[in-house]
């Protein structure tokens, strides 16, 4: 018997509805489904509590599959404390994140800690969120972009704030230009491995990238077939 | 000739669960649990029972029993050893998980403690809000208001 969280004494509660917070979050934990952690946050007061500590407690944070928008996703982003990675890439229709989210997302306390951010695919954000954000996220390590309308201005930010950077995938990503390119790569000497399938940039940048940075992988392998038979 | 040479070779403790009861176990079995560990290094005499103070004889024998079969491991391969763990999870009653959860926390016994949780998670993946509370007797505190902003927070994830 206990006093529960209304004041009165309650007899007819199960055991497991006297768990503490703390383990409760251990539970929710293991919960990979954003569905589940919801439906979990639905049940009862604790129950959302051990859902908030949990978020707290996570290093990676997938929106994969979901149709989140921005104040959803801004809120959760801006509990989980000890993020690392972020995936919020569009694996669905309707799913509506914009700059407002992106910029939203920046102001989180986690941002300056991300490894890893995903955002291939949002259709809905452009240079001015992703500035915003790379901006702040200082750690990064492994960039997903591809398939937005970013321009070279992300690219410059990127090179200018994210001197970690190992991997970028740019897919897609139809308006960015070999001066972009150059820039980036230029800048975040780090980079081991960037993703330019699907781009408009002529096969001459890449010879150029590689004069940079000759251990750069450039994918998707066998966009240079004949690499070493182009004349520099 | 008396001897006592054999006590050095594995050793016997006493545990003692919160309602009297006594359990002898093999030094190496107990080891499993940080807790007990911790206080073993601060106790002069190792022949007096040992309080395990908020678990109970029932719960404390299921405990042991875990503790067991993990502290002689190498007879069983890891395989074999994630069946025994997924029977003997799934023969407890909702009851008997959460007391076994409550001591595997106290005691600090990692492998059991991640057992548990992760049962627990399976038990309440899937389920909507109103499953959860009837399989678990819950009861909802929230206003019908309060729940129906809690649901408007994230209405993507209740979509299938």
């Amino acid at each position: 018997m206990r006093i529960s969280e209304m004041g009165e004494m309650d007899i007819e509660e199960s055991e497991i509805e006297k768990l503490p917070t703390d383990l409760l979050s251990h539970i929710f934990l293991l919960f990979s489904s954003f569905t589940d952690l919801a439906q979990a946050s639905c049940v009862c007061k604790k129950w959302r509590e051990g859902v908030k500590q949990s978020m707290g407690r996570r290093r990676s944070l997938s929106f994969s599959g979901c149709k989140m928008d921005d104040a959803s996703t801004s809120r959760l982003v801006h509990l989980a404390f000890s993020l690392k990675e972020l995936d919020i890439s569009r694996s669905r229709w309707g799913c509506q994140i914009t700059d407002y989210g992106l910029f939203e997302i920046s102001m989180a306390k986690c941002i300056g800690n991300l490894t890893s951010i995903s955002i291939w695919g949002m259709t809905g954000i452009t240079d001015k969120g992703v500035v915003q954000l790379v901006s702040r996220a200082t750690s990064l390590q492994h960039l997903n972009i591809g398939g937005t309308f970013i321009t070279d201005e992300s690219l410059f930010a990127i090179g200018n704030n994210c001197l970690h950077l190992k991997t970028i995938v740019l897919w897609s990503c139809r308006h960015v230009t070999e001066i972009g390119l150059l820039y980036l790569v230029n800048k975040c000497r780090k980079l081991q491995s960037i993703n330019v399938w699907g781009t408009r940039v002529p096969l001459d940048c890449f010879i150029g990238l590689l004069t940079i940075s000759p251990a750069l992988q450039i994918k998707p392998v066998g966009l240079l077939p004949n690499a070493e038979a182009i004349p520099v | 000739m008396a001897s006592t040479s054999t006590s050095t070779l594995s050793r016997k403790l006493i545990l003692k669960s919160s309602d009297g009861e006594k359990f002898e176990v093999d030094e190496n079995v107990a080891m499993q649990s940080q807790t007990i560990k911790h206080m073993i290094e601060d106790l002069d005499d190792i022949n007096s029972p040992i309080p395990v103070s908020i678990v109970t004889g029932t719960i404390l024998s299921k405990v042991i029993e875990y503790c067991k079969k993990h502290a002689t491991e190498d007879s069983d391969s890891d395989e074999q050893l994630k069946q025994w763990d997924k029977e003997y999870a799934n023969n407890m009653d909702l009851n008997t998980l959460y007391y076994l959860l409550l001591a595997a926390n106290y005691m600090e016994i990692k492998g059991l403690l991640e057992l548990i949780t992760q049962c627990v998670a399976d038990m309440i993946k899937g389920k909507s809000p109103e499953e959860i509370r009837a399989h678990f007797n819950i009861k909802n505190d929230f206003t019908p208001q309060e729940e129906a902003n809690i649901r408007n927070e994230n209405p993507w994830a209740f979509e299938n």
